[in-house]
């Protein structure tokens, strides 16, 4: 499968998936933070969401702009299909894997 | 929630700046969100901090714009802009040529400074180990303060390889220019004799400078005492071929003569090297001919040091300091080590320390470059200004249709780029064509050699050209409002006239500053060539008779064989008066504080003193003040002595004449008292000195004072004595007004550099008058002709036009005079004795400035107003 996807590129499309509608950069960066505890530079993200954008991943639209953002549009972020498959294409591939990794050596009741 | 605040637009500007346009808006909304965010519980100063944390993270290739010009979205636009661009300069023949004209003339200008500049600084570098060679200097407190000179303690060398870690190998070199003038001659030993520059120089020479070897062993070719490695030029004179490896040479000399083998053969020394000589001897042989041992108090040959590589020249000065007082036990003297290359542009001392010298002039030069560029770069901005009223409405136009601003000033660049592009093509042929005639003016054989420098230059100089004379007038006029340019009121001609004055008020003012320096340094010039030294230097030749050993006929250079020789001299008829000599008069002479006098006290004073034959002084015209020349009517006089007017007033003597002095211990009696004269440059005051007689071969010098007519016979004459004496040696005389001019040879290549330039800046600054003047003239010819049906007058026409420009014209002299004539009389500073700048001085400043702008101007107008009126007001 050509369009393999990066671990970064999979957390934001789950978070864009999980966030369904309301996904737009500062709560996809807020939400990859708080749920997974770690820090998202804006400067790391925007690249991706355009990037998936491109590949095809993601789509976009742009809304209305709040106060809070001195009236700046909001861009939204949709999964497409393509999106769904390639999440799916990853979970399967992961799940492939882990079928086939032996019971005991990955248990962490014994080291 | 707190109050929306904006987080500082600086920053967003930023972001815009590099950001793609269609990802801005989001991306700037997440930030300002985000911003507010954190403003809820962090300070403002932190929340600014890392907002610009984050606009500095977004500057990633994915998001920021790609970098292709607009222009090549379309390949018709560059044919468009070049098409229009051409028309343009076509449209207008005189503007495009006064701009050429004038930038070729800068920049032709410019090269040639960087050309000398260069080869002034690339001056001695081209040794390998260059970083790594120092010079010992000796520094000499005087009663006039530090001296500082280049002869060192012969035991310096040795004892600095091999006490010092900073120093790798250190060497000895008597160079030729010790020997003070005196001639050396040698012989292939089959009769061929050639006057030659000869140096001693220690084994370890050539492993310190790098002169190439065509043949030979560098590292040991000056291991023996019969040793002597020579040039190339020499074998070939000598032998006809470069091919001489243990061929035998011989010296011609009372001292060093003798039979040496050739060991080494050295390519010719370039010009950009200081150490010039034509063969190199073993310093030992030169050692040996001293009576005495090597003495840490005498001061004979110059010390080069080679530094370890990790040593640097502080260190080893640091350890320098008060070293060879611990050998001396003499606290007046002392040691400094100065970088080899350095020495060149450095060679002004104060205090034992380099305080500049050449490195002054190099950098008066490039100021003077500079300033010829920005008066060429003004005429081009001016005029395109100047142009831009009758451009605008087509830059109106265009803009209405929808070309973009940068675009619009790309144009501009593209008219700007062409002409700076002829303008740099033109002066790299004149360059060429020219270099015969600078390297002329400049004394210096500079030689243009094509390398990637010499391509990049050029090419450096049409990018910066074009970007400073295409970037103003763009920016100026693609800014224009669309509705006023159409309207035809594009700029206001105010704003745009004060535009134009300062600039031109700018160029007045270099042009009036490079000509006061170039009058100040041209009167001071004429100064020197004209002061009445207190002898007379024309009319006087001089040559050295050979100290050669016996074997050659000549025979050894003593009292008797130099007396004969005057005596049959004052036989020739041309021949006024005649005389051997030690010292010219032109700044070779020697210092010492040995005289002593009744009544001195314990101060040291430090005396000059030149030694001749009996008729030196009459030679040369030195006028007496009281008492007599030396005679050979008095045996006594090897025992006499002359003081000028100085040396007097210094000792305080009256009724000087018969009383008694000491020299170096030995008792002298004054038998005269010589007027003031110059016996040194009119940078120095003239100081006290001595004169005494010397009759041997420590005064192998001929003056001979010819006859104002037919001097070419005398000289004749004065060969054939010289042959019939000197079988075989060659024959090689100066005049002493050359040795005069010599001294003042930066001074004089200064004087013409400068005169060059003021001549181009005011040229230049005419021609863009000129353009300008034209372009006014062109707008107002209605107005004029109004004036004129009125019934003005044509002179009044004149002054009307005249006068903003003679006005602007006074105010940069203004600004200019003062400055210029500070600059002038700190130069003169430099001189002992320099011109009183005289107030007509400045007045052939302003009338010079004056002159260019009237003529440039009247000649314009008189075309002008001199059209029948009709002409001009029939086409409404």
């Amino acid at each position: 499968m050509k369009n393999y996807i990066g671990e970064f590129e999979e957390v934001v499309l789950l978070t864009v998936a999980i966030l369904h509608g309301n996904a737009y950069g500062v709560n996809i960066k807020d939400d990859i933070e708080n749920r997974l505890g770690r820090e998202v530079s804006i400067g790391a993200l925007q690249v991706t969401l355009r990037r998936l954008e491109q590949k095809g991943l993601l789509e976009s639209t742009l809304g209305e702009g709040d106060a809070i953002r001195g009236g700046r549009p909001k861009r939204y972020f949709t999964i497409t299909a393509y999106g769904k498959k390639a999440l799916h294409v990853t979970r399967d591939m992961r799940n492939t894997l882990w079928n086939a990794v032996p019971d005991f050596v990955l248990d962490l009741s014994r080291s | 929630m707190n109050k929306f605040e904006d987080p500082p637009r600086y920053l967003l500007r930023l972001l815009k700046l590099f950001c793609k346009s269609s990802y801005f808006p989001d991306i700037e909304g997440d930030l300002i969100e985000t911003y507010n965010m954190r403003l809820v519980d962090q300070t403002k100063r932190k929340a600014n901090w890392l907002l610009f944390r984050d606009v500095v993270r977004l500057f990633r290739p994915g998001l920021i714009k790609s970098l292709h010009f607009t222009t090549n979205d379309n390949p018709f636009m560059i044919q468009h802009l070049l098409t229009t661009a051409l028309r343009q300069l076509r449209k207008n023949p005189m503007l495009t040529a006064i701009n050429g004209l004038g930038l070729t003339l800068a920049i032709t200008c410019t090269f040639f400074i960087y050309l000398w500049v260069k080869s002034e600084i690339s001056m001695d570098s081209f040794h390998e180990k260059d970083e790594r060679i120092v010079q010992i200097m000796l520094n000499e407190n005087s009663p006039n303060g530090i001296i500082t000179e280049a002869y060192t303690p012969s035991p310096l060398a040795p004892a600095l390889s091999n006490e010092f870690t900073e120093v790798e190998r250190a060497v000895s070199v008597v160079p030729y220019e010790w020997f003070e003038g005196e001639r050396f001659l040698m012989s292939n030993t089959e009769g061929k004799v050639l006057p030659t520059r000869n140096q001693f120089a220690s084994a370890d020479y050539f492993q310190i400078f790098s002169f190439d070897f065509k043949s030979g062993n560098p590292d040991k070719a000056l291991s023996t005492l019969d040793a002597v490695v020579v040039s190339e030029k020499l074998a070939k004179r000598m032998f006809g071929s470069t091919e001489v490896l243990g061929r035998s040479i011989e010296w011609l000399h009372d001292d060093f003569g003798g039979v040496y083998k050739i060991t080494g053969v050295y390519e010719d020394i370039k010009p950009n090297s200081t150490l010039q000589f034509d063969a190199v001897f073993n310093f030992e042989v030169f050692r040996e001919s001293e009576e005495d041992s090597p003495k840490w108090t005498d001061s004979d040959p110059s010390t080069y040091a080679l530094l370890s590589p990790h040593a640097n020249v502080d260190q080893l000065n640091a350890k320098l300091k008060g070293y060879l007082e611990g050998k001396t036990q003499d606290t007046n003297q002392s040691l400094y080590a100065q970088l080899f290359s350095d020495r060149y542009l450095y060679n002004r001392y104060e205090n034992g320390l380099p305080v500049g010298g050449r490195i002054t002039y190099v950098r008066l030069f490039i100021a003077v470059a500079v300033l010829v560029l920005i008066i060429a770069y003004i005429n081009f901005i001016n005029l395109t200004i100047a142009q831009t009223i009758t451009r605008s409405k087509a830059a109106g136009i265009k803009k209405v249709l929808g070309v973009k601003r940068w675009n619009l000033g790309f144009g501009l660049f593209v008219e700007s780029g062409l002409i700076s592009t002829l303008a740099v093509v033109l002066s790299v042929v004149l360059v060429s064509l020219l270099q015969p005639y600078f390297n002329a003016i400049i004394g210096k054989p500079i030689s243009l050699e094509w390398n990637t420098e010499m391509v990049i230059l050029p090419m450096l100089l049409i990018v910066i050209t074009t970007l400073i004379v295409g970037g103003y007038p763009a920016i100026h006029m693609s800014g224009v409002k669309i509705t006023s340019a159409l309207k035809g009121k594009a700029y206001s001609n105010t704003s745009n006239q004060f535009q134009r004055k300062s600039l031109m008020l700018a160029q007045l003012c270099i042009s009036a500053f490079l000509i006061t320096g170039m009058l100040g340094v041209y009167k001071q010039m004429q100064f020197i060539q004209s002061r009445d030294l207190g002898f007379t230097k024309d009319d006087v030749i001089w040559f050295t008779m050979d100290n050669v050993s016996a074997q050659d006929g000549a025979g050894e250079l003593n009292e008797a064989r130099i007396e004969g020789f005057l005596q049959q001299l004052k036989t020739i008829p041309g021949v006024i008066e005649s005389s051997n000599f030690a010292h010219n008069l032109f700044g070779e002479y020697g210092t010492t504080t040995g005289v002593n006098w009744e009544g001195k006290g314990d101060e040291r004073a430090l005396f000059a003193g030149i030694s001749g034959g009996y008729d030196f002084l009459s030679t040369m015209d030195v006028q007496l003040k009281e008492g007599r020349y030396f005679s050979r009517s008095f045996q006594s006089d090897k025992e006499a002595i002359i003081f000028n007017q100085q040396a007097v007033d210094r000792m305080g003597l009256e009724n000087p004449i018969g009383q008694t002095i000491e020299l170096w211990g030995q008792k002298r009696t004054i038998v005269g008292i010589a007027e003031d004269f110059h016996f040194a440059s009119l940078h120095e005051k003239i100081q006290p000195l001595f004169i005494k007689l010397d009759l041997d071969d420590f005064a192998p010098h001929i003056a001979v004072r010819l006859s104002k007519s037919d001097q070419k016979r005398t000289i004749r004459q004065i060969e054939a004595l010289h042959q019939s004496l000197f079988q075989g040696l060659p024959f090689e005389f100066n005049h002493m007004d050359d040795n005069y001019t010599n001294m003042y040879a930066s001074e004089i290549k200064m004087s013409r550099l400068s005169t060059i330039a003021a001549i181009l800046a005011i040229l230049i600054s005419s021609l863009g008058l000129y353009g300008l003047t034209t372009f006014i003239l062109k707008t107002r010819t209605k107005e004029l002709a109004v004036r004129k049906v009125l019934g003005a007058h044509l002179l009044s026409l004149m002054s009307l036009l005249t006068r903003p420009f003679v006005l602007l014209g006074i105010l940069a002299l203004g600004i200019t005079l003062p400055i210029g004539h500070m600059v002038i009389r700190n130069w003169l500073n430099g001189f002992a004795y320099s011109v009183t700048l005289h107030w007509s001085y400045f007045l052939v400043v302003i009338g010079a400035i004056i002159a260019a702008i009237v003529i440039t101007i009247s000649l314009q107008v008189l075309r002008t107003t001199r059209i029948n009126p009709v002409e001009n007001l029939r086409n409404d």
